[in-house]
């Protein structure tokens, strides 16, 4: 019997055995010459010498190569973790298998280690277990979201087609009653006018709709052009306030100059709407409202304000938050979403401005809305 | 006597795909809708007979989805004769890693035989992804595709069946050139 022999059938038992653990050892040709009464159990093969590899653990076919490798050039150890073996009582039992190669003084071969880790695995299987549950609910509310938003876009842009074919037909009526020079019907214009106002905010509420989905997808979209701020703020101001002109005194400081910015002219109308929407719902009766616009080389400002009310230092932080109240029907009739200055911040946002907040905490606060200024020969 | 041929075949793909049920299917001919996440790797045999009535034993490699154990999986695709990579017909993002399995796959042994499986076949109100989609997919990564159902158990023979050839066929030709 040579050194080698001597070492495999004599001392590695012994060396083995006394670590009490689940152990093998193979030689270079991946075939067992030694295993531990604790591998055997592990593996459920009662007489394991003699065996390859491969044969005691199927989990090793195909590696045998590398196996050999390792033995021969004794590499770093191969580990294989989580290996599952149903048991005879329908349960799992985990396991690992850690391949060393042989110390420098000893034969070509590999002490295979082996070690029962059905507790810990099975604790990382019920964690994995939850994790990927939640991970299969989270992308099936994506999805239901994502129905809901396609729903709401599709739906959106069909009633805005309606809305506007309603007021092309209204403004032909007004021409035609206009056009009665002798006797124009004035109560009928005066009538169809309030309605054409009232059909143009129930298509601003809408596009508050479109916004809403688009910025919760991360994206707003802009048609963007070169517009005069102060144009549209002369165009669109009176729309929103004029029903309000009873209740409020209203004022507008708008420059004669052009006020030139590179954005969308139906998303800037919507800032506008959302604004001074803003100023009506919270102003008491009675109090003043101004809308103003003015620029210079380098910043275009558009601003609404109102007295009677403050808004606290506490508050100013939230105030551009998406808030939803407290759920209650009622008050979200009477109180609007609280989701107009959370669609102005990200429309000014993707026009690269910003918003500014200003208050004295009791009787009076302002909006003001800060936009690049634009040449106007320049491309948009 | 002849030492029976055994091959390895690596199952792949995102959690909770149905691959554990495929295997169950193909390996015990049986289905539980329970969801229970793999941890590691579980190994099943089959046996199958050849055309030429050699007898061949399947070792399927059932790996774990999740993306935790991907550095896990890389040991475990030492030696695969093929790969069965694994969609949810019913969830887009499963389709859309495939390529990435398919490259893992690639960098451990190039080259071997891969087929797309398109799972959870009788889910078909929730179906997303189209046969279309399937063969773009499987072009991109020069192979074929079944649609399968763990649950009926459509196709999923024929799916283990066109590997196994397809292992044998590349198997073969490499032995007619020795």
């Amino acid at each position: 019997m040579d050194e080698d022999e001597i070492y495999l059938s004599r001392i590695l038992p012994v060396v083995l055995n006394r670590q009490n653990q689940a152990y093998l050892w193979a030689d270079a040709d991946l075939r067992v010459r030694y295993a531990s009464q604790q591998a055997a159990s592990i593996l459920g093969v009662k007489e394991l010498a003699g065996l390859s590899l491969s044969d005691v653990a199927p989990e090793l076919l195909g590696m045998e190569e590398t196996l050999k490798t390792l033995a021969r050039e004794r590499h770093l150890p191969f580990l294989l973790r989580h290996i599952n073996r149903d048991t005879p009582g329908g349960k799992t039992r985990y396991f690992s298998i850690a391949l060393y190669p042989s110390k420098a003084e000893q034969p070509d071969g590999l002490v295979v280690a082996l070690k029962d880790t059905t507790f810990t695995s099975t604790l990382l299987q019920e964690l994995t277990q939850g994790r990927n549950t939640l991970r299969l609910m989270q992308q099936q509310l994506e999805e239901a979201n994502r129905f809901k938003n396609l729903t709401l876009t599709i739906l959106s842009q069909e009633i805005n087609g309606r809305l506007e074919m309603m007021l092309n037909y209204v403004d032909v009526y007004v021409d035609q009653l206009l056009a009665e020079e002798d006797n124009p019907d004035v109560e009928s214009v005066e009538t169809l006018t309030t309605l054409r106002k009232g059909i143009h905010t129930l298509a601003m509420s809408l596009q508050q709709l479109l916004s809403l989905e688009q910025i919760e997808r991360g994206h707003v979209t802009l048609n963007k052009e070169t517009c005069d701020l102060t144009a549209l703020v002369q165009h669109t101001w009176k729309i929103y306030l004029e029903l309000a002109q009873d209740q409020f005194i209203l004022h507008k400081e708008i420059s004669p100059h052009h006020a030139w910015v590179c954005g969308d002219p139906n998303r800037l109308e919507q800032v506008l709407y959302n604004l001074i929407s803003n100023a009506v719902k919270y102003t008491p009766s009675g109090e003043h409202i101004t809308v103003g616009v003015e620029s210079d080389k380098s910043e275009t400002r558009l601003w609404v304000e109102n007295t009677g009310i403050g808004i606290s230092s506490e508050r100013r932080e939230s105030i551009f938050h998406p808030r939803f109240h407290t759920g209650n029907l009622d008050h979200l009739l009477q109180q609007g979403s609280g989701l107009g200055l959370f669609i102005v911040q990200r429309i000014v946002e993707a026009h690269e401005g910003r918003v500014e907040l200003t208050s004295d905490g009791s009787s009076f606060v302002r909006f003001t809305v800060y936009f690049p200024t634009y040449h106007p020969t320049a491309e948009c | 006597m002849a030492r029976i041929i055994q091959k390895k075949i690596c199952m792949l793909g995102d959690f909770a795909v149905g691959k554990t049920s495929l295997v169950r299917r193909f390996v015990e001919g049986r289905f539980d809708d329970r969801y229970l996440s793999t941890i590691g790797v579980k190994v099943s045999r089959r046996r199958v007979l050849l055309p030429g009535g050699q007898e061949v034993h399947l070792l399927i490699w059932d790996l774990a989805g999740s993306e935790e154990f991907v550095d896990v999986q890389q040991n475990y695709l030492l030696g695969a004769a093929g790969a069965l990579l694994v969609c949810d017909l019913t969830r887009q993002s499963t389709l859309e890693s495939l390529e990435r399995y398919a490259r893992q796959l690639d960098s451990i042994t190039p080259g071997v035989p891969l087929l797309i499986l398109g799972n959870k076949k009788d889910l078909t109100e929730a179906r997303q992804v189209s046969g279309g989609n399937l063969e773009t997919m499987a072009q991109r990564l020069r192979t074929t595709w079944f649609t399968t159902s763990a649950k009926t158990g459509e196709n999923v023979e024929q799916a283990f069946s066109d590997l196994t050839a397809r292992i044998f066929a590349e198997w073969g030709s490499h032995h007619g050139r020795r």
